[in-house]
């Protein structure tokens, strides 16, 4: 499950939308380091923790 | 008409007598009557054995100001005369055998040849004809001034090969220019395109593009996936992605320059929506310096890219800072 999935789980509100616009920033540098959140500015939903996005099952 | 010699007490002739050992060879020190052998000039000292003038060179050396040196071993008993001159006396003089320095302008009628270096230390100044000069900031000057050039700079067949007019600040360069790395026109570029198997990114995901084939790269700055020229400059920087054929829901794409980590100059679209292929673009000037680096990232639907030459990366100075 990639992190998108992932966050797509934890807010149901946010399927569909572009995350970029929302404020919200995934990158892949391609370092076989996967996904990550670069950046979180989402105006009211909180940057879910490592813990919240582990805690995800398929 | 005065002397002009050296002084009665240094005088103007001075005569070394030797008898040598059997094969001696060097003589120098006191001579059969105490004195010290001493020449300043061996083009004024004259070597007898036995009475015979020695040939200097082919029969002795003479090198050191206190030593001679016989090519054959001298005979036992053998008379060595020496008969040194002084060649010149004048005190205000600079030594042809020594060399020194002259207080004033020195003018020659013919060509000057020098075995050594010439370094000049003294600035030129406006109004000089033809003048090399040197100061601490500028370094080597070169300055002059013609009918039609201040300067020109020939090759070995007199033509002219580098031109400056006269009052003017224009260069003139009559073949090809050759510049290092850095110059207009001699700044690094690169070009690389993707390989087979490129994956796809991760859905809203900016995803750094991996580039498997470099078309070339001048100066060998590309390198896994990111351009450092380390050239200080300006750089056209052009970047396409194209989605592989497919069909699949219409979705925003965003294709983005990275300069140092951080999108710098970005394009969005929208891809998808039926079946086809869809691409980006995204081409500007970006300003590097000695460490910043670019880098093309892409952000859409997760979807498999185009290799080869659709999805590319490529750059090259423009301008140098």
């Amino acid at each position: 499950m990639t992190l998108y999935e992932k966050i797509i789980k934890i807010y149901s509100a946010l399927e569909g939308k572009d995350l970029y616009s929302v404020g919200i920033i995934l990158q892949n540098d391609s370092d076989g380091k996967g996904d990550y959140i670069r950046e979180w500015n989402h105006a009211s939903l909180a940057k879910p923790t490592q813990s919240e996005l582990d805690a995800v099952k398929e | 008409m005065a002397y002009i010699g050296p002084s009665i007490e240094t005088g103007f002739r001075q005569r070394f007598v030797y008898t040598a050992t059997a094969g001696q060879t060097s003589f120098s020190g006191n001579d059969s009557v105490g004195i010290s052998l001493t020449y300043t000039d061996s083009e004024y000292l004259d070597v007898y054995q036995n009475g015979v003038l020695l040939v200097p060179g082919s029969d002795y050396a003479a090198t050191t100001g206190t030593t001679v040196v016989l090519v054959t071993g001298a005979s036992l008993n053998d008379k060595v005369e020496m008969i040194a001159y002084q060649a010149f006396g004048v005190a205000d003089t600079v030594s042809r055998a020594d060399g020194g320095a002259f207080g004033g302008a020195v003018s020659v009628a013919g060509d000057i040849t020098s075995s050594g270096t010439f370094l000049a230390t003294g600035d030129t100044a406006a109004g000089d004809d033809a003048a090399m000069g040197f100061t601490s900031a500028e370094g080597l000057i070169l300055t002059g001034q013609g009918s039609t050039n201040d300067v020109t700079i020939k090759n070995d067949a007199d033509t002219a090969v580098i031109q400056i007019p006269t009052g003017g600040t224009a260069v003139s360069v009559a073949g090809i220019l050759t510049a290092g790395a850095g110059s207009i026109g001699m700044g690094p570029a690169f070009a690389a395109s993707a390989a087979s198997g490129q994956s796809a990114p991760s859905n809203n995901t900016f995803t750094k593009v991996v580039f498997g084939t470099e078309t070339f790269d001048t100066d060998g700055k590309f390198a896994t996936n990111r351009f450092t020229p380390t050239v200080i400059g300006y750089y056209q920087i052009n970047g396409g992605v194209s989605y592989a054929n497919a069909n699949y829901t219409a979705q925003g794409a965003i294709i983005a320059i990275y300069k140092n980590g951080g999108s710098i100059l970005a394009q969005a679209t929208t891809v998808g929506g039926f079946e086809a292929r869809h691409g980006l673009h995204v081409s500007g000037l970006v300003y590097l310096d000695a460490d910043d680096y670019v880098e093309l990232f892409i952000y859409g639907p997760n979807q498999a890219l185009d290799a080869g030459t659709e999805t590319f990366f490529n750059g090259a100075m423009v301008r140098k800072a």
